[in-house]
């Protein structure tokens, strides 16, 4: 079940859910929250071949690594005030200004998904990977930890550019019930990734 | 019903228009709605979520996502008409 803003306040006021900074007024919807672009980006590299590097990717490969790939595969980029310009086909990783934390005692897990105002543009902000598992961001070991960003896979199939500014609204997190208490918080790869990735 | 005035224009189907509302910081903020869901032609259907009766302002909530991807605007309480339901 979807919660509706009244029971997100209410979640967020028992600390079942911790958005950090809060939202401000403007952000939310009935049955969802808007969440803010982070200030830098990573780029892919346009043309990894140019660089002398085996452009085929292997994920199932055990040496596989993604932070690996993405440090020698990618550039940081810093978002100016006059924003970044996302050209057609291009493909760039974002974060959320929010953080979030969901205990998984809370039994409640979340979709990110995107704005229509930027989708009718050909911006897309998820690679069909929109669920945020109950226990995101959660770390037994660091209770008072804010949590983590939501990385964006951000893409624009679109034939226009698109001017991306920082702080803006950039998607949307829409929380949902779990049914049954999981034994365990999510602990995939993704799970306490941090800021640090972002730059 | 709580209603905020807005400017209509056409859309992009003759069954459509684009509804222009003012927020407070005379920004106006278009969204594409249904001819009939506009009454009167100047009335926007949208939901009151808070009035700020010191500044005489309303948080507002669109019938969707605008343009600009706003879902919610300040509006001075000016530009709302409101009426009973039965």
């Amino acid at each position: 079940m979807v919660l509706s803003d009244r029971e997100i306040r209410a979640a967020i006021d028992r600390q079942s859910i911790f958005i950090t900074p809060l939202p401000n007024p403007k952000q939310w919807t009935s049955t969802a929250v808007d969440l803010t672009l982070f200030n830098s980006l990573r780029r892919w590299k346009a043309d990894l071949s140019a660089h002398g590097k085996d452009t085929i990717i292997d994920p199932m490969s055990p040496a596989f690594k993604f932070t690996a790939l993405a440090d020698s595969s990618t550039e940081v980029i810093a978002i100016p005030d006059e924003g970044y310009v996302v050209e057609p086909k291009e493909f760039i990783l974002g974060w959320t200004i929010e953080k979030i934390k969901l205990p998984h005692r809370s039994r409640i897990a979340a979709r990110v998904e995107g704005k229509s105002s930027l989708a009718r543009l050909g911006l897309g902000i998820h690679v069909t990977a929109p669920t945020i598992h109950a226990g995101f961001g959660f770390d037994p070991s660091t209770p008072d930890s804010n949590g983590n960003p939501i990385q964006l896979e951000i893409f624009n199939v679109g034939p226009l550019k698109i001017r991306l500014r920082k702080g803006m609204a950039i998607c949307q997190l829409i929380f949902e019930e779990v049914h049954g208490t999981p034994e365990k918080g999510y602990q995939g790869q993704f799970s306490t990734q941090t800021g640090e990735a972002r730059g | 019903m709580a209603y905020v005035e807005c400017i209509v224009e056409d859309g992009l189907r003759p069954s459509e228009v684009s509804v222009g509302v003012q927020d407070m910081d005379g920004r106006r903020i278009y969204l594409r709605v249904e001819r009939d869901f506009v009454q009167k032609n100047h009335l926007l259907p949208i939901g009151i979520v808070y009035k700020d009766f010191p500044r005489k302002r309303a948080l507002i909530e669109l019938p969707h996502e605008a343009d600009n991807g706003d879902n919610r605007l300040w509006v001075s309480e000016d530009q709302l008409k409101e009426s009973k339901e039965n």
